[in-house]
């Protein structure tokens, strides 16, 4: 084995597989062999597509790819062109399509409107948007049981609740990345995907260098280690968390995560571990002047582990010192560790000018 | 807890002993251990004693050890693995390295297969002219020259 025509088909399929569609159908005049291999390539990714030869070459060959298109890269198309971009999106889906780009770029009206098969498709497993000219219009039917990565960059959305009602049908959602351009203080993002693993927020505003995600009420609810999740969302000014579930790693709580900018926070308890969570939240959040604590069940009863809110003034989080004003309880039932954690809000906290303690309310 | 170790033993006979972890980035072996648990040792029909010793390079570079503190960590940073993979192929040969390709096919280790397939992808027929590729993969010109010309115009736009 020297040489690379020792190699099956199959492996030189994938290799083409590596290269752009134009360098692969390239490769069709080496030698006779090679002829016909980029056929079997189960990709197109063809660069300007708003080119007629290209167009032509698309309108040809989709169609070809039988039984899958794995990979469809849609970019620099114009509005003329809409309607071929529809139809190929549904030929790819038609065909197993597990990996959908589309890039566009300019602002048109009308905007493109995704074919609502691909809201449907059963083997797309990537989903990569980007441009406003995109528009985001979910039809109730939706339903995208394998997809694992979704990334709307800047898409215009039909209603304020199509993400959310996006992502509701996205049950095995790892890897999500949001960037909006639009009035930051307005939205609500509101992301409740138990299966997330890496979330990425971002807002390009032209007018300073940070991203003003920070209007953003950023709602999340997974069943993951939601501190890892947090990483990428340290510039919000409020936050609503729910953490369906939490892992017993101590480690997961580490240092170097601040949250400069959070003013407000929500915490959801629906599990054992949410006092940890929220100290961890109080000592990284150094301007935090709203709390809002509500209970929404206590799993069965474990034996408490007395968490130690160190009472040393120099571990006392600085917000007590400085900035917490609103502490909301909702439901509490006077466990240990709530009254634990009142006693030490209490003693601590130094700026508070609203309290609030409630029973338990069904919600 | 002692480490597990595993066999390996390659078409000529050489003998290899690795790490469970580092064997199982292999999709192929745990099959074999399967299908194979009375004998310890895991004949690799298909590879070849220097590609073995590549693959297991590979695999000791990119085993994911646990660290101990619950979570796993990957032995090296994510920048530092991608200039060792950039190093590991450039010092290869072709033939090496179509070699490495169909084991790695062969062990199913799909980030040794995906690093391989992009490292021809990239250097070997990327940014070339159809004459430089046959040059650089050694493939024999058996169309004339009518033929060729007719290949080509049949997707112009592949070549401007």
């Amino acid at each position: 084995m020297d040489r690379i025509s020792n190699l099956p088909n199959e492996l030189l399929v994938k290799i083409l597989s590596f290269v752009p569609t134009k360098v692969a159908v390239s490769t069709s005049v080496l030698s006779k062999r090679w002829e016909r291999l980029w056929m079997g390539v189960p990709k197109l990714d063809c660069g300007h597509i708003d080119e007629p030869e290209i167009r032509d070459f698309i309108c040809k060959n989709l169609p070809l790819r039988a039984p899958f298109i794995e990979i469809l890269c849609l970019e620099n198309f114009q509005p003329f062109q809409f309607e071929d971009i529809k139809r190929w999106v549904e030929i790819a889906v038609s065909h197993c399509l597990r990996e959908l780009s589309i890039y566009f770029c300019n602002y048109v009206v009308p905007e493109l409107i995704l074919p609502r098969s691909l809201y449907t498709c059963k083997s797309l497993v990537i989903l990569k948007t980007e441009g406003s000219g995109i528009l985001v219009d979910v039809p109730p039917t939706a339903c995208l049981p394998s997809l694992k990565t979704l990334q709307l960059e800047e898409v215009t959305y039909s209603n304020e609740d199509s993400l959310r009602l996006l992502l509701s049908h996205c049950p095995v959602l790892e890897d999500l990345l949001i960037r909006r351009e639009d009035e930051a203080d307005k939205a609500v993002i509101v992301v409740i995907v138990p299966s997330l693993l890496r979330l990425t927020l971002r807002n390009d505003c032209c007018c300073g260098h940070y991203p003003s995600v920070d209007g953003y009420i950023i709602d999340l609810s997974v069943m993951q280690n939601i501190v890892k999740l947090l990483e990428q969302c340290t510039h919000v000014k409020r936050l609503s968390l729910r953490e369906l579930c939490s892992g017993e790693d101590e480690h997961k709580y580490r240092s170097g995560i601040v949250f400069n900018r959070l003013e407000y926070l929500k915490l959801c308890i629906c599990n054992d571990n949410w006092s940890k969570l929220l100290v961890w939240l109080l000592r990284n959040s150094p301007k935090l002047r709203v709390l809002n604590l509500y209970v929404e069940s206590y799993p069965p009863y474990e034996e408490y582990v007395r968490i130690r809110w160190k009472n040393k003034r120099s571990f006392v989080p600085e917000c007590l010192r400085t900035s917490l004003e609103t502490l909301k309880f909702v439901g509490y039932i006077g466990r240990p560790e709530e009254r634990d954690f009142l006693s030490f809000i209490f003693k601590h906290a130094r700026c508070l000018k609203s309290i609030s303690i409630g029973d338990y309310v069904r919600r | 807890m002692s480490k597990k170790n595993i066999v390996l033993k390659s078409s000529n006979g050489i003998i290899f002993e690795v790490e469970e972890a580092v064997a199982l980035q292999s999709e192929t072996i745990p099959y074999m251990i399967e299908d194979d648990c009375a004998n310890d040792t895991i004949p690799l029909a298909n590879v070849t004693g220097d590609i073995l010793a590549l693959v297991i390079e590979y695999c000791k570079k990119h085993v994911v050890v646990a660290d101990g503190d619950g979570g796993g960590s990957s032995s090296s940073s994510q920048e530092d693995l991608k200039n060792w993979d950039a190093q590991f192929m450039n010092d290869l040969d072709q033939s090496k390295i179509f070699n490495l390709l169909l084991a790695a096919d062969f062990l199913n280790i799909k980030t040794l297969f995906d690093l391989t397939c992009q490292f021809v992808a990239d250097t070997m027929i990327k940014g070339k002219s159809v004459e430089e590729v046959r040059r650089t993969l050694n493939i024999e010109k058996d169309y004339t020259s009518e033929e060729e010309a007719k290949a080509r115009q049949e997707n112009e736009w592949a070549f401007k």
